[in-house]
């Protein structure tokens, strides 16, 4: 469901990064890797686990003009918090469907999963989102950003 | 306590349009407890809604605020300086702090964004029920402690009617258990199906909404 | 049997208090306000029949009124079977359609507690889930209230009635739905209640049923009320299969739904199934009749009945 015309080829998706602390290499340096990308604009947040997120701040995130928001949380099961990543999941559920009641593509908002991955795998993972959202355009919200 | 959900979102924007800056009030009691009127609800209905309308050609400011409940006075008269600032409220309080609000604020619109649907209770995670209907004539005590004005769809006192599903649930809805089943489960643990063989007659509805609107006046607490 | 031990003198009541066995057939009135239908069905089934039920918003249906529909058949000749739910109708207006409904001549009335409207009327019409129902009163307590009207001349608020009103008094029995085990006691409550006459949802386990009679039975309600199982013709497999599955209280053996599967013509196997259906009601030492129906299919019932040779019917006048 395409919720906006097709934009530029010169469109830079803003994709907001949220990851847990368990799905991130120990040591990890995800802003230096974050500044070295050019096709995208990445926007990195460490947490210590996915069910801080809350579906608040998703949809402040899509108000506030992101492209797309990629969480990465740890495998299910393997959650250093037990349920802190079904938690994630059941939240970005329900997300989705917001997005979907305010006709905004639900594709904006993703969750991957993974262990321990390299600052450069986290960056992959949000470079194949921001493929994904590029034929949707620019977040509509960005033309009339509130100061 | 008083359960509500968000109305739709066209319904919401459709109430909104046209103006250009308003605050959402929530209330950290009861629809916060349901999960669809309290601080975390504010905050997501209100980026929710500026994208709503915003996409809708009617781009809005939503200012925010939330109130530990809307049916008290000394808590409302907190918003009397902000509210006169915006052109109208938008509560996801149940209806009466809607109309907290409307009374305190007659000079501005107010409007309602639950649908206000129920007493209820919190039975897990997720998942709230009803179970009492103000009736004014309470009759838990001879049905076991449940009620079957509340949940039992048809509100029989003598039931349970012939509509009840082979695995026990209400004809109506099949996540519904019959009130019925369960308090015949409950009087024959107990040794007391005599009790349900009782016909109850007719109720009174008289001190229920049925009666009129509700006023309860209380001279020993009056100022 | 003298009238003066009769307690609204309808053929119905006359049929049983001679101790015949009783046949009774339901007639569903029209979705409008044309009376041809009506008549129609009056003058298929005239002379077949002790009571001709007429359904009350069936499903949360709008169709013409019981009472309405019910005069209709009375003035065609059929002696009607009013029919009241809970769902549309406070005590007031309950009170004041028995009494207007008396005044039209209507003696039998079958007191229920009526579908939910929110069911969305069988999935096939819109009907009106939206509406706000009434359920001021239970149909045992309607029950009560019709026989406080009748034996006292009272209102439910206690006021005087310029006179009683005769009624012959129904309720419904669904022996099959959970809990089991109580649905025999809570005959037992309407009985208690005022109900002289019994129509229970429709059988098709034979077996399931005579087990449950046979309780109702042996606590004398058989003899306090005249029982009469309810039987719908199938129409076919897909019809069993439905109602086995969506209509609370009624169980289809997998053995009949088999046998209208195979059928080479299924509305004549449904026939002979109603036929045999009520050779097992009949055999059923306590069962003082049956309640025969044919949704939307009244013109099939005429052979059905004489086929279980249950014509002609017996003389009470």
């Amino acid at each position: 469901m395409k919720s906006q015309p097709e934009s530029p080829q010169t469109f830079k998706p803003e994709i907001v990064l949220l990851v847990c602390q368990g799905a991130l290499a120990q040591g990890a340096d995800l802003e230096t890797a974050a500044r070295r990308v050019t096709s995208f604009k990445a926007l990195p947040v460490v947490l210590p686990c996915t069910s801080k997120i809350d579906i608040s701040y998703l949809i402040k995130l899509i108000e506030q003009g992101a492209d797309a928001i990629v969480i990465v949380g740890c495998p299910a099961g393997a959650c250093s918090f037990l349920i802190g990543t079904d938690r994630a999941q059941k939240r970005v559920t329900r997300a989705r469907a917001l997005l979907e009641l305010v006709k905004m593509n639900p594709e904006r908002i993703w969750l991957d999963r993974g262990a321990k991955l390299p600052a450069e795998q986290i960056l992959a993972l949000a470079e194949a989102r921001a493929q994904a959202v590029r034929p949707l355009g620019s977040n509509p919200m960005k033309r009339e950003k509130v100061s | 306590m008083i359960i509500g959900e968000w109305k739709p979102i066209p319904e919401l924007v459709e109430m909104l349009r046209g103006h250009k800056k308003i605050l959402l009030v929530g209330c950290a009691t009861c629809v916060a407890e349901c999960a669809a009127g309290g601080e975390r609800e504010v905050e997501t209905l209100a980026p929710l809604l500026r994208i709503a309308l915003e996409t809708d050609g009617n781009p809005i400011e939503i200012q925010t605020q939330t109130l530990e409940r809307q049916c008290e006075w000394e808590f409302v008269e907190a918003l009397d300086a902000q509210v006169p600032t915006v052109d109208a409220v938008l509560s996801i309080a149940c209806g009466i702090g809607v109309q907290a609000l409307a009374e305190r604020f007659a000079e501005t619109p107010v409007y309602p964004g639950l649908n206000t649907t129920a007493l209820a209770m919190r039975e897990e995670a997720g998942l709230w029920t009803s179970r009492c209907a103000a009736c004014g004539d309470c009759v838990l005590g001879v049905t076991f402690g449940l009620c079957p004005v509340a949940r039992c769809a048809k509100s029989l006192f003598n039931g349970p009617c012939g509509g009840t599903r082979k695995d026990g649930k209400c004809e109506v809805d099949e996540n519904t258990d019959c009130i019925w089943c369960k308090i015949y489960e409950r009087a024959k643990a107990r040794g007391a199906i005599d009790a349900l063989l009782q016909i109850r007659k007719a109720k009174n509805w008289g001190n229920s909404r049925h009666g009129g609107p509700k006023r309860i006046l209380r001279e020993d607490l009056r100022p | 049997m003298t009238t003066t031990t009769l307690k609204a003198n309808s053929r119905l009541e006359r049929v049983l208090a001679g101790g015949h066995f009783a046949l009774t057939v339901e007639v569903g009135p029209p979705r409008g306000a044309n009376a041809e239908p009506v008549r129609k069905k009056a003058a298929i089934l005239k002379g077949l029949a002790d009571g001709y039920n007429v359904t009350d918003n069936q499903t949360a249906v709008v169709r013409m009124s019981s009472i309405a529909a019910a005069k209709l058949l009375l003035e065609a000749g059929c002696e009607p079977i009013m029919q009241m739910t809970c769902r549309d109708r406070n005590r007031i207006a309950m009170q004041s359609d028995l009494l207007g409904a008396a005044a039209l001549g209507l003696r039998n009335c079958l007191c229920l507690s009526g579908d939910h409207q929110g069911q969305g009327a069988s999935g096939k019409l819109k009907g009106h889930p939206g509406a706000k129902n009434v359920f001021d009163v239970d149909s045992i307590q309607l029950v009560a209230i019709v026989k406080r009207m009748r034996d006292e001349g009272l209102q439910e608020g206690g006021d005087a009635l310029t006179e009683p009103v005769p009624f012959f008094i129904g309720a419904v029995w669904t022996p099959l739905s959970p809990p089991e085990d109580f649905r025999v006691l809570r005959l037992a409550k309407k009985i208690e209640a005022g109900a002289d006459f019994i129509q229970t949802q429709a059988i098709y386990d034979v077996e399931r049923f005579a087990a449950a009679f046979a309780k109702a039975r042996d606590m004398g309600l058989a003899e306090r009320a005249a029982i009469l199982p309810g039987i719908i013709v199938p129409a076919s497999a897909g019809m069993l299969k439905y109602m086995n599955k969506n209509v609370p209280g009624v169980e289809v053996p997998e053995a009949l739904i088999k046998r209208m599967e195979q059928a080479k013509d299924p509305k004549a196997e449904g026939a002979r199934i109603a036929v045999e259906l009520i050779e097992a009601m009949r055999a059923i030492p306590g069962v003082k009749g049956v309640h025969l129906q044919a949704i939307e299919a009244e013109e099939r019932l005429p052979e059905i009945i004489k086929a279980a040779g249950l014509s002609p019917r017996p003389e009470v006048d």
